[in-house]
């Protein structure tokens, strides 16, 4: 139910977010220019309206976007379009020149100086930088229908520095608060941070609070790393950024998504318990991410989106094997993830402005309902564990408070005071011994094994006097100072003195420790032979006494001993308990 | 009073005949102890007892299936036992008593008069029982008590007779029923027990002679001096 409206509710997001976001741009006459002819060096001629660039050599546009590569110049360089016509509703409305790059220019329209970003200059000391973007105001005087001539006098002597391609992206479009209108285009990358942002601190919070489920913290370090994403995109609408700025955050945006897209796989790996891939999945990824850098180590842009591609796809391979193994939540996440990479086609241009927050938005919902879910089934499974321990201490009380037990004892123990006062003294002190070492067993997962002797011989005592016959137990230990859980070899005597009745006047029973050659800690427990009962013919003895022995086994050294019984080649019931080296020593 | 004690504890079996002894005295004219139920089995086929007493827990097996095969013969079956929560459901099965262990005197003499003759004066049922257990043709079944239409006495036998018009043999007397049946069960004659559920109206005869009419048809005579609890049961 839940899964579905979370669902329902990211699928409208992604759906509306695109067209939203576009409507109000459309809605303007905008132009982006393209093709630039290049030339280094600086001549005035340059600038004027009537010059003839076209034998120049011209930028070479990047695929996907309105971005146009042009050469870094030692000096100060010149950009110059060829003519170019401009719809006449341009002339409506105050017009105007938007760039983004990492130059510092000039801005010449038509033959006329217009302004300028920072100062170009041909040496690195007289160059003022400028903002990566910048907007100049177009005089509608100087605005022609056709043949209007663009030129830049530039120079990037700080930018090429970075080693990194130059680039000018420029549109023309009616004058307005820059700012806003990015501001605007970041409307999703906002309240995909404000929910992000708090989905983070929800699951940090329930992990350092008890520091059991390590989903939690890679969902928490995930939606951290999304915020932080959305964060360094939306600086760019709040401050103007020198290139130095602009390079940092994107830089920042594509760090942030790598991060993003790791904790997502360790999310993935825990979530549906594919630990074991843990190591390949880190490796293939990772060899992927670094062929992505060699390719794009200096467009940051193209890099974030190759390792968003890498990690989503990456996630989506391991969900798909997990719907396979049948895991719980695989399927809902399976078919975002399939969604996400859908998102992909639009080229990365788009994916990044706006596709990816809805994108994410959707991921991020999904993955908050499954994990709460899952958060929610383990905490099932905590209360379920703590009734099951819980149900044992019971078994324990029970196996003190046993009515039979004591009630027989009493009968017994009236024959006793009428026939032998001392002997009834004696019977009476192995039964508050017997009660006193159960008592403080109420609660303890092991206790000493010498304490676990004086339980059995005291209530081999009291069984003694009440078959007036003498039932003693003998030991054989190699180790001292070994623990062992409560009560479980004064169960297996229990339950051997219900199955048998011992007619031999002096009837031992046989406790030995030793360790294998293995390493492995033996116990094995030798009852003696008497006759066995009516109505326990097939039955092995005692299922109910022996599933305690087993559970409490299980408790404390999980499946790491084997518990096996059966008749000796005397006739003897034999109960052994292994437990193995590893369980011991770890 | 013949009287068998099955108790696997021998230090509670002796407390137990130490006690049965000095309740009854000289009314015992034996007291035989043994450990297990083949043992009592086998002692049963070759001594008639009046009286049973049972540790329910023998062995750690259900004394159930047995208990139903010991309650259909033709002495009274006591349990002994620590286990107090099989109280009620031996009842159901037609002990006629449950003593919990341990046990004092006066709760053991309070079981035994339940079986003196002396004390089986009412004509109503005393017992708790929801089942007959019933040996036939080799087997014991266990009969819901509210099938049972009437109980005749049949030479040492009682014979049991079913809703559906079936008729069974018990061993036990209808004295001794009477001391397991429910109160719904009423004698109404030295050789019929009724089962009240079932009856439909009292006729008189000629002759001064009385019947009860049940309502599958059977007409069984009633003695004269069954006929006022009778009549005041039915009212």
């Amino acid at each position: 139910m839940h899964k579905s409206i979370a669902l329902g509710v990211a699928l409208t997001l992604f759906f509306l977010a695109r067209p939203g976001l576009h409507a109000e741009e459309e809605r303007l006459p905008t132009a982006t220019v393209n093709g630039f002819s290049m030339m280094q060096g600086d001549d005035e001629l340059w600038g004027t309206a009537d010059f003839d660039s076209s034998h120049w050599p011209t930028s070479s546009p990047v695929m996907g976007t309105a971005f146009n590569r042009v050469l870094i110049p030692d000096t100060i360089g010149w950009l110059r379009t060829q003519p170019f016509p401009l719809p006449a509703s341009f002339a409506d409305s105050p017009m105007a020149l938007y760039f983004t790059s990492g130059a510092s220019f000039e801005v010449w329209w038509n033959g006329v100086f217009i302004g300028s970003n920072g100062q170009p200059a041909a040496t690195l000391a007289g160059e003022i930088e400028g903002l990566v973007d910048s907007r100049f105001y177009i005089p509608p005087s100087l605005f022609q229908e056709t043949d209007n001539v663009l030129a830049l006098r530039y120079s990037a002597l700080g930018y090429s520095r970075l080693h990194l391609p130059l680039a000018f992206a420029v549109h023309i479009g009616p004058y307005q608060d820059q700012r806003y209108n990015r501001l605007a285009r970041h409307v999703p990358a906002l309240l995909l941070l404000g929910a992000v942002g708090a989905a983070s601190l929800f699951f940090g919070v329930l992990y350092f609070r008890r520091r059991v489920d390590k989903g939690s913290l890679w969902l928490a370090l995930m939606f951290l790393m999304v915020t932080f994403q959305s964060a360094a995109e939306i600086l760019r609408a709040l401050f103007s950024l020198s290139y130095m700025g602009a390079v940092a955050r994107i830089l920042l945006v594509a760090i942030f998504a790598y991060g993003s897209g790791l904790f997502l796989n360790l999310f993935t790996l825990t979530y549906l318990r594919l630990q074991n891939l843990k190591r390949w999945t880190l490796l293939i990824s990772h060899a992927l991410v670094l062929t992505a850098l060699m390719f794009s180590y200096n467009q940051f842009d193209r890099l974030t989106f190759a390792l968003i591609i890498i990690f989503v796809f990456s996630a989506m391979i391991l969900t798909a094997l997990g719907v396979r193994r049948g895991r719980a939540g695989a399927l809902p996440l399976l078919l975002v993830l399939i969604v996400f990479c859908c998102s992909f086609l639009v080229g990365y241009s788009a994916f990044l402005d706006s596709y990816y927050y809805a994108a994410m938005a959707l991921l991020a919902g999904t993955l908050f309902v499954v994990q709460a879910n899952a958060i929610s089934r383990t905490e099932r499974r905590s209360v379920e564990e703590k009734l099951k321990s819980n149900r044992l201490q019971l078994e324990l009380l029970k196996r003190q408070i046993q009515p039979h037990f004591i009630m027989n004892t009493l009968t017994a123990l009236s024959e006793w005071i009428l026939t032998s006062p001392e002997s009834s003294v004696d019977m009476i002190n192995a039964l508050a011994d017997e009660f006193r070492i159960l008592n403080g067993y109420s609660d303890r997962k092991l206790v000493p094994l010498e304490s676990e002797i004086e339980l059995c011989r005291a209530h081999l005592t009291i069984m003694s006097y009440r078959q007036n016959r003498s039932l003693t137990l003998d030991t054989s230990l190699q180790n001292t100072g070994l623990t062992v859980p409560p009560a479980i070899f004064h169960t297996l005597i229990e339950n051997a003195l219900t199955h048998n009745q011992y007619t031999n006047d002096n009837s031992i029973f046989t406790l030995t420790q030793r360790v294998t050659e293995s390493g492995d800690l033996e116990f094995t427990l030798i009852t003696p032979v008497g006759t066995r009962r009516r109505g326990d013919r097939d039955d092995k003895g005692g299922g109910m006494g022996l599933s305690y022995v087993r559970i409490r086994l299980q408790e404390v050294w999980p499946d790491s001993f084997t518990l096996t019984d059966g008749e000796d080649e005397q006739g003897r019931w034999k109960t052994s308990i292994v437990i193995s080296a590893k369980a011991i020593n770890g | 009073m013949n009287i068998l004690v099955v108790e696997d504890e021998i230090m509670a079996a002796r407390h137990l005949c130490r006690v049965i002894r000095e309740i009854l005295q000289e009314n015992v004219q034996s007291l035989h102890h043994v450990d297990t139920l083949d043992d009592a089995k086998q002692y049963l086929q070759s001594h008639g007892i009046d009286l049973l007493f049972l540790d329910l827990n023998l062995s750690g097996e259900d004394g159930f299936e047995l208990l139903s095969d010991v309650v259909s013969s033709n002495f009274q079956t006591i349990i002994v036992s620590g286990n107090i929560d099989q109280a009620l459901r031996s009842y159901e099965y037609g002990v006629l008593d449950f003593v919990p262990k341990p046990f004092t005197q006066a709760r053991l003499s309070q079981a035994l008069d339940k079986c003196r003759p002396s004390q089986v004066q009412t004509e109503s049922g005393r017992g708790q029982a929801k089942y007959l257990g019933v040996r036939h043709l080799g087997k014991t079944l266990l009969v819901p008590i509210e099938d049972v239409t009437h109980i005749k006495a049949a030479d040492r036998y009682t014979e049991i007779s079913l809703a559906d018009g079936k008729s069974l043999l018990h061993e036990k007397k209808l004295k001794q029923l009477l001391c397991i049946l429910p109160d719904q069960f009423q004698q109404i004659h030295k050789s019929h027990i009724a089962n009240l559920r079932f009856a439909k109206d009292i006729v008189s005869r000629p002759g001064s002679s009385y019947e009860l009419c049940l309502r599958d048809g059977t007409i069984l005579s009633v003695g004269r001096k069954f006929l006022p609890p009778l009549r005041n049961r039915l009212e």
